[in-house]
């Protein structure tokens, strides 16, 4: 028991360190790959977690990665904070949703990458009080699609690899 | 993906796919009028050009019977169109050369020039030749 909890929280301090890594990466390195669409490279760790370790887990890696990413970029409680938190929110609630419903990996990290988008412009209508903000969900949707596609198969390649802890549990 | 799964994200690409479609039909609400831009319309008369320190400040369709306001460099300039002919009604100048030049139209050998304000009217195309010689000097 001891030993199990151990490597659980190995895997936690692991996954967390990943997701932070790859969106300072990311919104470094990366950047839009059209428009504003990113990939979402965090979201395959947010994936990975909750197939592997459990929900409660998944939120303690996503409330770090936006967290810790900003406090690291120095961004803390800034605007881009925010929007990041919403986005991560929205798409958490959404991953928690879809994992009850058991739905595929595929189509949790599409509907995931949606909720992200959909958060994100959420925060920045009310950050900036122009609703009219909302005008750029479309392209953000169409976009969102192919980026959860890439993002799914990605955590489906990954989950192949590594052997569930939450089973072990049960 | 499930069959009804792959249905939602054509739903939700359907409905961005509309969304967009329909923003573009949309009217700009927001988009002003910018009387220094040659309008891409065809003019009833000629596009008329008032340029100010060798920058076009507006734009005039000399088929258009119409009053414009335009500032020059030291006030206020009132330009008046009205069948096809156009001439400086009111300006806040010195000597009022301009004001006296009388009607003009697109057969008029001078353009309209008011030196104080720093201020011709001048039909679109020559006043474009005319800033492209100034730039080209530069």
């Amino acid at each position: 028991m001891g030993i199990e909890k151990t490597r659980r929280f190995v895997y936690l301090a692991l996954f967390s360190a990943m997701a932070i890594v790859l969106s300072i990466i990311e919104s470094i390195y990366i950047g839009p790959v059209f428009f504003m669409v990113r990939i979402g490279l965090a979201n395959i760790v947010a994936l990975v977690t909750v197939k592997i370790l459990g929900v409660k887990e998944m939120i303690i890696v996503n409330t770090m990665r936006v967290v810790i990413s900003t406090l690291m970029r120095g961004m803390i409680f800034s605007s881009t904070f925010w929007i990041s938190l919403g986005g991560v929110v929205l798409s958490s609630i959404v991953l928690i949703i879809m994992e009850k419903m058991k739905s595929s990996l595929m189509f949790t990290s599409v509907i995931m990458s949606v909720a992200h988008s959909v958060g994100q412009v959420i925060v920045v209508c009310f950050f900036y009080m122009q609703a009219g903000v909302a005008a750029i969900l479309p392209y953000l949707l169409l976009g969102s699609i192919p980026m959860g596609i890439l993002t799914g198969i990605t955590a489906q390649l990954v989950l192949a690899r590594i052997k569930p802890l939450k089973k072990e549990r049960e | 993906m499930k069959k009804k799964e792959w249905i939602i994200v054509l739903v939700i690409a359907a409905f961005s796919l509309i969304a967009l479609g329909v923003m573009r039909m949309m009217p700009k609400k927001n988009a002003e009028y910018d009387p220094s831009v040659l309008p891409d319309k065809d003019p009833q008369g000629i596009w008329v050009a008032v340029v100010n320190r060798n920058r076009v400040i507006l734009y005039f369709d000399s088929g258009v019977d119409a009053e414009y306001e335009v500032d020059g460099n030291i006030g206020h300039m009132t330009i008046e169109v009205a069948d096809g002919r156009w001439h400086v009604k009111d300006v806040e100048c010195y000597d009022y050369t301009c004001k006296n030049m009388g009607w003009v139209d697109e057969s008029a050998i001078l353009p309209i020039i008011c030196l104080p304000n720093d201020i011709v009217i001048i039909d679109a195309e020559t006043a474009a030749n005319m800033i492209a010689e100034v730039t080209d000097g530069n």
